[in-house]
């Protein structure tokens, strides 16, 4: 698989643009139908039916003589160059809802739609074209500005909907162009002022502005990955978009989670650390969703928020790795401490009031799913569970709470903040590690699991905070080589666990997982294990010009049979996975652990 | 008012209150209970999932009978009763004598259930949050398991148990999205009856009140109406009606003009309701086909322009005497909006009449009346557009707009002219498709629809029309007017629109009839119709045979729980019972 933004697989990852719900992919090669190019297909990320997502609302191909001719897409964040022997056929964005499309060498351009109940293609009688799909995906207007549209389509009344429809751009003069432009409602015409040339190149401009100012490639033999990963947030960040004030970088545009996760933005939070407004825009985000009670969402996207339950309360920790590298929190204007302050306090009153459930004043989780590590066995005995992750989490946030007030010149409140932050992390001690490892309690019943997850080595992210003898067991849990450390990354569960599977779907019994990885590399940092945690970033980011920045690396081949689990199984990982579905998550995680790669990399 | 094996069960209309999302309603061929929550999480979905709610003496299930009134559903076994009350709409308080209600979950993945707090057992389910607490000490135990593979409880029960001092157990059963606080201190369990009681008589006073054999009917309808009254609530900016509570859990906004047309003992509460639809009216002055909580704004059809026919009606035939200047001024603004909206977005080719585009614009998306294509002009969409132009220019002159008010009065004649010299043939209204400007008859009862306009039709074309309307043998069902002749080939009682008698097709062909100085004949269509609701229930789409065995799967237009039925109901009865 090629991971290059000089030449993107669009089976792999999809052609977007900031700001755009539109994406384009192509379909992989397995499902061409025998002697026919596989077309470009066009979509609209949306958030709802989650699981049924259709990649291939539009589908667009360079024709001869009427009829497809192959063609080999070039795909670059500026767009789609093809040549096909005739001519060339390209397609990029004029903006976020619009695209242009263009043949030349006498080529024309054809597009076929197929539509479900209640869709509808219609001639608007003014040169344009409209197809209408739902749900909540809305119009494409289709115009030809240069060569002739014609189509092909009728009315099927009893299945309320329009037949396979084909639209056609003939050519004239040897060219054949136009766009297509989408609005959920009202589309209207466009009338292009610049040529398909200049928008190529502005939007690579666009692309390199953003690349400049956000990140910085720590080594030039992992170019691939690590510009297929800037590419993938700056064609899945959306800002000031619906329900979204501010920024948000979708998980991904193909696949089932077409929205910002909760935990999520703050690792791309982190990873944006460069660009300090976007850094701060992204940690916020998520925190600024809280609803009166001061409960984070679990997710938004242009719809709106979700809230079954918070993620794990990371955005205190990206703040502060953010503000480190800009020499300290006076980088923060007034403005933005302030925001940030009300906000993360707003977030841990929530956390001490709804999710301490036996009421010791230390914090657990209600829903497995708030750790992001939901099929972990470290809820093997259930919830509510006080898990050290959690209390990590909050010892870092409450400390930031000091810190940001200090900015604010709240100096008693600080006090309170740091104070608090240290009785945490030493009531967490106290309460969950045994002496040899950390361990989750069942808030009700105390029952402590047999689990074997990383979720329990997480705490190293606490680095100096930690006494020295906790940190060497947990460093020498991770270095061990028969537990957690294999050759392709740290796993999830434990190899030698009795629930250990990575032959099956679940997603917590050993995957080997970006954001999993990046804590405990980060924490064997934070903790003086430099040599090892540049060796286990180095080999991640290395994988990746291989695999791609994946979400989850390749595990190592499972010899034994995994324990069969009795009762209902949630298969995490899909069966089937769509084109394009690249997601943006394991690309923040590969982000933040090859900046760790640079020779600025502080602690 | 309702009953196990009276009339009305909770088959038929679910026990619910204003502004809440939950309902219990008998489910499944066994006929138990559930309780379920009908919030609109993706457009599509079915019947949500739920809580089944089995009866029990501590160790065996009890067979039960229940009674259902509009603040109490009263659950009755040879050892005790539950009782049922909504103390808000986010509050269910139940109570127990002498047996124990078991509330049954089965989970899917990422579905919790555990004790968030000492007293308080919290489910988190794909569909909001509910969290039990007791109100008398120990009356609840569960047996919720946390299942790590599935990211999820086992599936589970909690039973609300007689305490043995009292003889009785009670719980709040709170509903919510994303966090709750219980309450310290909760009411009596008879006062939160008598409150809700009282809300809903109140509610009822807007309402008409047919007297005879329709009484009864009409309580129930009212209650349908009071209890798909959601709102304000996250995205919705204001109160809307649901379209129902157990599918299609949304409002659609073409049925709220309809609503509003109860409520004939308050002209200000009737336009509050259409008025209430504008809120979400777009920059352009469209409005969206439908809306929820969630956020879930379709837009892609843009159903018939009823408000004006609508607003006509209420200035026609309601006491208006607590409109004021205000009233009329807003809805004035929103209208033309809305009716330069239609003209500039939805008349292509500028032949100065707006087509729909999609099946679905007209209301009824299966109707034949699209069987030569689209864009169309149907006589529907025209008679429905004149009367808004009709609307606007009323409005302008109750606002002291003389000009606007001839205006807008010019174009609302030159629609009518558009629709009698274009698509009359002397017989019938006609359909053109827009593209080739071609013209056809149609089947449809929509081609009807323009005797709403009543004497502003040629006196000739009027009579035409009302004749083809009360022929026998076309439209004219003993349960009212099909919507597809008896006669045509694209007759289908399997479509929603294609020969089934749909409720809002009713209120405007009859009222249509009213307004067409044919009294007796909408009298007598009205009666027809009423008895066919009477026995059928709310559905959206009677089958008028009644022979075939009914359908109560989603989506079916047999559902019997349609708000806009009811109000249909309401309006017709008071008027012609």
């Amino acid at each position: 698989m090629n991971y290059s933004i000089e030449n993107i697989d669009l089976s792999a990852l999809p052609l977007s643009y900031p700001n755009s719900l539109i994406m384009l992919c192509r379909d992989f090669p397995e499902k061409a139908v025998p002697g026919e190019p596989l077309p470009i297909l066009i979509t609209l990320t949306s958030p709802v039916n989650t699981w049924d997502f259709r990649y291939d609302l539009i589908a667009v191909q360079p024709t001869y003589n009427g009829e497809p001719v192959p063609f080999e897409p070039v795909t670059t964040p500026a767009g789609i160059r093809a040549d096909t022997g005739h001519g060339t056929f390209e397609i990029c964005f004029e903006d976020n809802l619009c695209l242009r499309i263009r043949s030349t060498g006498g080529l024309g351009v054809r597009f076929f739609m197929k539509f479900n109940r209640f869709e509808q293609f219609y001639d608007r009688l003014d040169g344009s074209v409209e197809a209408v799909f739902r749900p909540m995906t809305g119009e494409f207007l289709f115009e030809a500005v240069s060569g002739r549209q014609t189509y092909r389509t009728e009315y099927l009344p009893d299945e309320c909907r329009s037949s396979d429809t084909y639209v056609y751009w003939e050519p004239r003069d040897g060219v054949a162009e136009g766009y297509i432009a989408h609005r959920e409602h009202n589309v209207k015409r466009r009338t292009l002022t610049r040529t398909i040339e200049q928008c190529f190149k502005d939007n690579k401009a666009n692309f390199e502005k953003f690349y400049a100012d956000t990140y910085k490639l720590p080594d030039e033999k992992i170019r691939g990955p690590f510009e297929v990963s800037v590419y993938m947030i700056w064609s899945h960040l959306i800002t000031d978009y619906g329900a979204i004030k501010g920024a948000a970088v979708y998980m991904g545009k193909s696949g089932v989670m077409r929205y910002a996760k909760g935990w999520h933005q703050a690792m791309q939070g982190a990873a944006a650390w460069r660009n300090l407004e976007l850094a701060l825009e992204l940690i916020y985000q998520i925190p600024a969703t809280a609803d009166e009670y001061g409960m984070a969402s679990g997710g938004i996207s242009n719809i709106g928020a979700h809230y079954r339950n918070p993620m794990a309360p990371i955005h205190g920790w990206a703040l502060a790795y953010v503000v480190k590298r800009h020499g300290g929190w006076d980088c923060l204007s007034e403005e933005w401490a302030r925001k940030l302050y009300d906000i993360l306090v707003f977030n841990t009153q929530w956390w001490r009031e709804f999710s301490d459930v036996d009421g010791n004043g230390i914090i657990g989780y209600t829903h497995s799913d708030s750790s992001g590590w939901n099929d972990a066995t470290m809820f093997l005995a259930g919830v509510p569970a006080t898990t050290p992750d959690i209390s990590a989490w909050l010892v870092v946030q409450t400390e930031v709470c000091g810190h940001l007030a200090r900015r604010l010149g709240k100096n008693a409140e600080a006090d309170y903040w740091f104070e608090f932050s240290d009785r945490m992390l030493k009531d967490m001690i106290d309460y969950l590690w045994d002496g040899e490892k950390f361990v989750v309690k069942h808030d009700i019943t105390g029952e402590i699991p047999p689990s074997h997850s990383i979720g329990l080595f997480q705490v190293v992210m606490l680095g100096k905070r930690l006494p020295q003898h906790i940190t060497d067991k947990l460093v020498a849990a991770l270095a061990d080589k028969s537990r957690f450390n294999a050759p392709q990354g740290f796993t999830l569960e434990a190899m030698d666990s009795p629930y250990y599977d990575v032959r099956g779907k679940a997603m917590c019994l050993g995957r080997i997982f970006g954001m999993a990885n990046f804590y405990a590399i980060y924490g064997l940092y934070q903790s003086g294990e430099i040599d090892f945690a540049l060796e286990r970033a180095r080999n991640w980011a290395e994988e990746a010009v291989e695999y791609g920045p994946q979400t989850i690396m390749p595990s190592p081949p499972q010899t034994w049979e995994p324990m069969k689990i009795e009762g209902k199984v949630f298969d995490c990982l899909p069966t089937v996975y769509p084109p394009a579905g690249l997601s943006s998550w394991g690309c923040g995680t590969y982000l933040n652990i090859a900046n760790m790669l640079d020779d600025d990399f502080c602690a | 008012m309702f009953g196990t094996n009276e009339k009305f069960r909770l088959d038929r209309v679910p026990f619910s209150t204003r502004g809440s999302y939950v309902c219990i309603i008998e489910n499944g061929p066994d006929h138990g209970l559930l309780l379920t929550s009908s919030h609109s999480q993706f457009i599509g979905d079915g019947i949500p999932r739920g809580l089944t709610l089995t009866f029990t003496d501590g160790e065996n299930e009890l067979p039960f009978t229940y009674f259902c009134e509009p603040a109490k559903l009263t659950v009755t076994t040879e050892k005790g009763t539950a009782e049922f009350v909504f103390q808000s709409g986010g509050i269910l308080r139940v109570r127990v004598t002498g047996i124990s209600v078991r509330f049954n979950y089965e989970t899917a993945a990422f579905e919790g259930a555990c004790y968030v707090d000492d007293d308080v057992f919290q489910m988190a389910g794909s569909f909001g949050k509910f969290d039990f607490v007791p109100i008398v000490p120990g009356c609840m135990e569960e047996n919720s398991k946390w299942n790590f593979r599935n990211a999820a409880s086992d599936d589970f029960h909690l039973s609300v148990n007689p305490v043995s001092e009292c003889g009785t157990g009670e719980i709040a059963l709170y509903h919510f999205d994303s966090n709750n606080r219980p309450a310290e201190k909760y009411i009596r369990f008879d006062l939160a009856y008598e409150n809700t009681k009282e809300a809903f008589r109140l509610f009822c006073t807007d309402l008409p009140d047919p007297a005879g054999e329709y009484a009864e009917m009409a309580e129930a309808a009212k209650y349908l109406l009071w209890i798909s009254e959601i709102g304000p609530d996250r995205a919705l900016k204001n109160n809307v009606f649901y379209a129902t509570k157990l599918h299609l859990i949304r409002a659609y906004m073409w049925h709220q003009p309809i609503a509003a047309m109860a409520f004939v003992k308050n002209a200000k509460a009737a336009w509050r309701y259409i008025k209430n639809v504008f809120a979400y009216q777009a920059e352009d002055g469209d409005i969206p086909d439908s809306i929820n909580e969630e956020n879930q704004f379709e837009w892609v059809s843009s159903r018939m322009p009823i408000y004006g026919w609508a607003v006509c009606w209420i200035l026609d035939n309601l006491d208006t005497a607590r409109l004021r200047y205000m009233d009329y001024d807003d809805m004035y603004h929103c209208l033309t909006r809305y009716a330069n909206w239609w003209m500039d977005s939805r008349d292509p080719g500028g032949k100065g009449a707006p087509c729909y585009v999609t099946g679905r614009d007209c209301g009824y998306y299966d109707s034949s009346l699209f069987d030569h294509g689209l864009p169309a002009r149907t006589p529907d969409l025209l008679a429905y557009t004149a009367l808004l132009f009709e609307a606007c220019s009323r409005l302008a002159a109750l606002t002291r707009r003389n000009e606007k008010a001839a205006s807008w009065a010019a174009k609302s004649q030159s629609m009518i002219d558009y629709l009698v010299k274009n698509l009359w043939n002397g017989e019938v209204f006609l359909v053109e498709n827009a593209v080739t400007g071609e013209k056809f008859s149609s089947n449809s009862a929509l081609a009807l629809t323009p005797v709403i306009l009543g004497k502003r039709l040629p006196a000739d074309v009027l009579s035409a029309l009302t004749s083809g309307i009360l022929n026998a043998g076309t439209f004219k069902t003993s349960g009212g007017f099909g919507s597809e002749s008896l006669r045509s080939p694209r007759y289908d009682l399997g479509a929603t629109a294609r020969g089934r008698i749909a409720a809002p097709m009713q209120l405007t062909l009859i009222q249509g009839l009213k307004a067409s100085g044919l009294e007796d004949a909408a009298r007598a269509a009205a009666a027809d119709y009423l008895a066919a609701v009477a026995k059928e229930g709310f559905a959206f789409a009677i089958d008028p045979t009644g022979t075939a065995e009914r359908d109560f799967t989603p989506f079916s237009p047999d559902w019997p729980f349609c708000c806009v039925t009811a109000a249909v109901f309401l309006n017709t009865a008071n008027d012609f019972s």
